[in-house]
């Protein structure tokens, strides 16, 4: 089925002879079943005419191309030709040595390179970053050396004392039973009165339970003794 | 007479005039595209003399391996493209209406207008329009757009040229179109087109 629309986006392709063999005998039968798309390609090819037409027309007349050609053959005879090898240096166009090294210095300065854009965003990138880089390091290495303390370590040998830890146990009579053993004088016998240490280290060494075992009852409460 | 490749051969070894025999060949198809590319009479002979120049610096390069027009096509594209680098900010400024009308009296006064067509003042506005239309898109879309209708260069053939995408080709040229038809007022009268586009110019 004939759509305009996509039949109108090949017009373009089609006036400039740059459609597929398929759409070249596609398009035309298109045309043929719709007046406004005839119309509309037909508009298009005008456009392009009177385009061509005036482009024409704009030119010089053939005065000008004489006084274009003399210019255009004194610029040719002042400038060099590339030369394949050194035998054919012969056939370049006689000129001082100067005004040839002048021209070669003019077309290596005016010489330019087509450098893809991605190509030189990285290289601007990589020349940036580099430079960053140097000015980053710089101050540390102006900056004026500040004295460096040396460290030596010598190893001194020195005794260490290790103290022995003794643990001794230390049974002590209770208060209670102090007055009892006061009255004992085999105890007070045994141990020397200026000496607190052995009579604490002596206090147990005779000591024999009883063998007999002598109850008392006591009658009462703490409340009876008030 | 001497066929080209003899005049190549010339030229290669050094022959000046067998050169300007050569250039006298080419000149007017680079000339011509030279002034539609830049505007300007003074830049299109400069540009146009120096793609000869450096044709002719490079003379030992070309290898036959294509016509030579296509050989000095390809230089003919380089020039423009570092022309347009070098001189951005004066295509800039040729942008106005009142340069363009000023570029075509420097044109007239080359005494271009030999043929009737640009003698009346219909035609010459319709010319006017063309290159209004021409001056509105950017110089790859203008340079895409000359070398497609004027040098007859395939999409394949452009895209190669200026290392761009053939989607960038097509846009190129359907942008310029449809300028053209905008200034042109081009519309749904095709026989009557000279009138309808000096109409829309009086507008």
């Amino acid at each position: 089925m004939h759509n305009c629309k996509l039949t109108r986006r090949s017009f373009i392709d089609l006036a400039l002879d740059e459609v597929s063999p398929a759409s070249s005998l596609q398009l035309p039968a298109e045309l043929k079943d719709c007046q406004a798309c005839q119309d509309e390609y037909a508009a298009l090819r005008s456009a392009l005419h009177v385009s061509n037409q005036a482009l024409r027309s704009v030119l010089p007349g053939e005065e000008f191309w004489s006084g274009y050609h003399t210019r255009l053959h004194s610029k040719l005879l002042a400038a060099p030709q590339q030369v394949g090898n050194a035998g054919e240096e012969h056939s370049l166009p006689h000129l001082s040595l100067s005004s040839q090294l002048w021209l070669a210095l003019r077309a290596m300065a005016t010489t330019s390179l087509r450098v893809p854009l991605p190509a030189a965003l990285a290289l601007m990138l990589l020349v940036g970053a580099s430079l960053l880089v140097l000015r980053s390091r710089r101050p540390a290495n102006v900056t004026p050396a500040t004295p460096v303390a040396l460290v030596e370590t010598h190893t001194v040998q020195i005794p260490v004392i290790q103290e022995k830890v003794v643990t001794r146990v230390v049974y002590v009579e209770k208060k209670g039973r102090r007055s009892a053993s006061r009255a004992n004088p085999l105890d007070r016998r045994e141990t020397p009165a200026g000496d607190p240490a052995a009579r604490t280290a002596l206090s147990l060494v005779g000591f024999k339970p009883t063998d007999e075992i002598k109850l008392t009852i006591i009658k009462g409460s703490y409340k009876d003794e008030k | 007479m001497t066929s080209e490749a003899e005049l190549i051969r010339q030229a290669q070894a050094g022959d000046t005039d067998a050169f300007c025999l050569l250039a006298q060949a080419y000149e007017r198809r680079i000339y011509s595209l030279a002034f539609h590319y830049s505007r300007e009479r003074q830049d299109a002979e400069d540009l146009s003399q120096e793609v000869w120049l450096k044709a002719y610096a490079a003379l030992k390069t070309f290898r036959h391996e294509s016509s030579f027009y296509t050989w000095l096509r390809k230089i003919t594209i380089n020039c423009f493209l570092n022309h347009r680098r070098a001189k951005s900010f004066r295509w800039q400024r040729q942008t106005t209406d009142s340069d363009a009308v000023e570029s075509y009296a420097i044109k007239d006064d080359a005494g271009s207008s030999a043929r009737g067509v640009e003698s009346t003042l219909q035609n010459h506005l319709v010319v006017e329009k063309v290159m209004q239309a021409l001056s509105a898109v950017t110089p790859q879309q203008r340079l895409i757009f000359l070398l497609k209708h004027q040098e007859g260069m395939t999409y394949e053939e452009i895209s190669q040229e200026l290392g761009c995408s053939l989607g960038t080709v097509k846009k190129s040229i359907s942008r310029t179109v449809a300028k053209l038809r905008e200034n042109l007022g081009v519309n749904e009268k095709p026989e009557n087109y000279l009138s309808c586009a000096a109409t829309g110019m009086l507008r």
